[in-house]
């Protein structure tokens, strides 16, 4: 059995699991792309697979701006928050707001991450993400729904400067392998309890991630240090989403 | 030459001033950012001596005076770069801006939850390091707790605790700072938003 007792953060990171890698590989196609080439890339997929979590090691790395378009927004509302994100007091129009959107996505060269585009879709002012793309050389990572590239399809003009579609997958046992040299550093979690936690998270890395604390918990307060499936039993392992507040 | 904590200073007596200047006038001399801010000349002569090596501004001519004037070279954006007097670039609060970042990417996570998840190849973050920015945020209002920690005993299993980044509580893209003094300074506020009391058990 594969275990790393040692300290998890010996350069370990989440960049191979498998949706962050492919998230991070759309980015660096986008950020290195030739100068003939658009700059935008999508990210979907089913919601539950991870994808604002798998984003975020990109946004990490490349310092992106990232904002998370809710429902009630309309292009002002979207700017303005873009702006907050950057921490430029907004101007009073639209087109001036565009103008320091890329002033700041040109100068600083750090790329633009926009959640839930799907909302911006339903809102129909999705070509102002294109007009953001055209007035500066920034790459701008768009994650949606599993319809989202359908949806696009519509606005021809943003479609044709989509350099990349990236869907999303579910987390397999590879990733929760990973995930387990990431989470289990006090205990050596079993293969075949791995597997089980793998099959009842349903393909969400986070989900796996839970569980596999709350495994370690458990294994700690028995004072045990190897723990298996049969040691499981009866545990109740978290197979729904997190709890869901509003502020 | 020590530094007021960031509270103590006007807004107009820091870096991201002399930045902002810098980028109104692209073409200056000392003393015109001397004028344009409340910064001693020290301090703007050192911070111009880092940007000149980063080749961020650069040399531009003399006044007839013998005065330098510099010229904006490489504009970066609104963040003032940080820089240090050989140039190099200083990353050591990438650590917290990627922890900030993560949090309301997550929503609701443990301390290695954001340990894990905020650290890139050249960022790691320790889980101790999570745990004691997460006690300072949850003091100051920014999280909430959304599972209490308990000690594991013989019969029950223990938990870690779970938090809840508050949605309302963001202020902005910079993170929070926790001073020397034990107090949370919001940099994107401008304000102290909690000071240790007696109860603080770190």
């Amino acid at each position: 059995m594969t275990q790393n007792h040692a300290n998890f953060n010996e350069g370990l990171t989440i960049a191979p699991l498998t949706n962050v890698a492919l998230c991070l590989g759309g980015m660096e196609r986008a950020l290195h792309r030739s100068e003939h080439l658009p700059g935008l890339v999508v990210l979907s997929g089913p919601s539950g697979y991870g994808k604002s979590t798998a984003a975020i090691y990109a946004a990490n790395k490349y310092r992106a701006y990232r904002v998370e378009a809710k429902d009630s927004w309309n292009r002002k509302a979207f700017l303005e928050n873009v702006l907050k994100e950057m921490g430029i007091p907004p101007a009073s129009t639209i087109y001036a707001m565009l103008d320091q959107v890329c002033g700041q996505l040109d100068a600083s060269g750090r790329p633009l991450i926009v959640d839930e585009t799907d909302n911006i879709v339903a809102r129909g002012y999705i070509e102002t993400v294109r007009d953001i793309h055209d007035g500066c050389r920034t790459s701008i990572l768009m994650i949606g729904e599993e319809k989202l590239p359908l949806k696009l399809k519509r606005w021809e003009r943003v479609h044709g400067r989509i350099l990349d579609f990236v869907l999303a997958q579910p987390a397999d046992i590879s990733d929760a392998q990973h995930l387990r040299k990431l989470y289990c550093t006090q205990v050596a979690i079993a293969d075949d309890l791995l597997e089980h936690i793998q099959r009842a998270s349903k393909g969400s890395a986070r989900r796996i991630c839970v569980n596999l604390e709350r495994m370690q918990e458990e294994a700690v307060s028995r004072g045990m240090s190897e723990f298996t499936l049969p040691d499981a039993r009866g545990l109740e392992l978290f197979t729904g989403e997190p709890p869901k507040r509003r502020d | 030459m020590g530094l007021k904590p960031i509270d103590k200073r006007s807004p107009l007596g820091t870096r991201e001033a002399i930045w902002a200047a810098i980028r109104r006038l692209r073409v200056f001399t000392a003393t015109d950012l001397w004028g344009e801010t409340n910064c001693s000349k020290d301090t703007i002569r050192e911070y111009l001596t880092g940007l000149r090596a980063a080749g961020i501004v650069e040399y531009y001519h003399d006044t007839e005076k013998g005065a330098t004037v510099h010229r904006l070279a490489r504009d970066g954006g609104v963040e003032a770069p940080r820089v240090r007097r050989d140039g190099s670039e200083v990353t050591s609060g990438r650590g917290r801006e990627n922890m900030w970042r993560t949090m309301r990417v997550l929503k609701e996570f443990s301390a290695r939850d954001l340990a894990v998840q905020a650290s890139t190849d050249d960022v790691q973050i320790a889980e101790l390091e999570a745990k004691s920015y997460i006690h300072y945020l949850h003091k100051a209002g920014y999280l909430a707790i959304t599972v209490e920690s308990k000690p594991g005993s013989a019969t029950t299993p223990g938990r870690v605790a779970r938090y809840r980044f508050v949605a309302s509580r963001y202020t902005g893209p910079k993170p929070p700072q926790v001073q020397r003094v034990k107090q949370v300074y919001d940099p994107n506020q401008r304000k102290v938003v909690w000071k240790g009391g007696s109860d603080d058990a770190e």
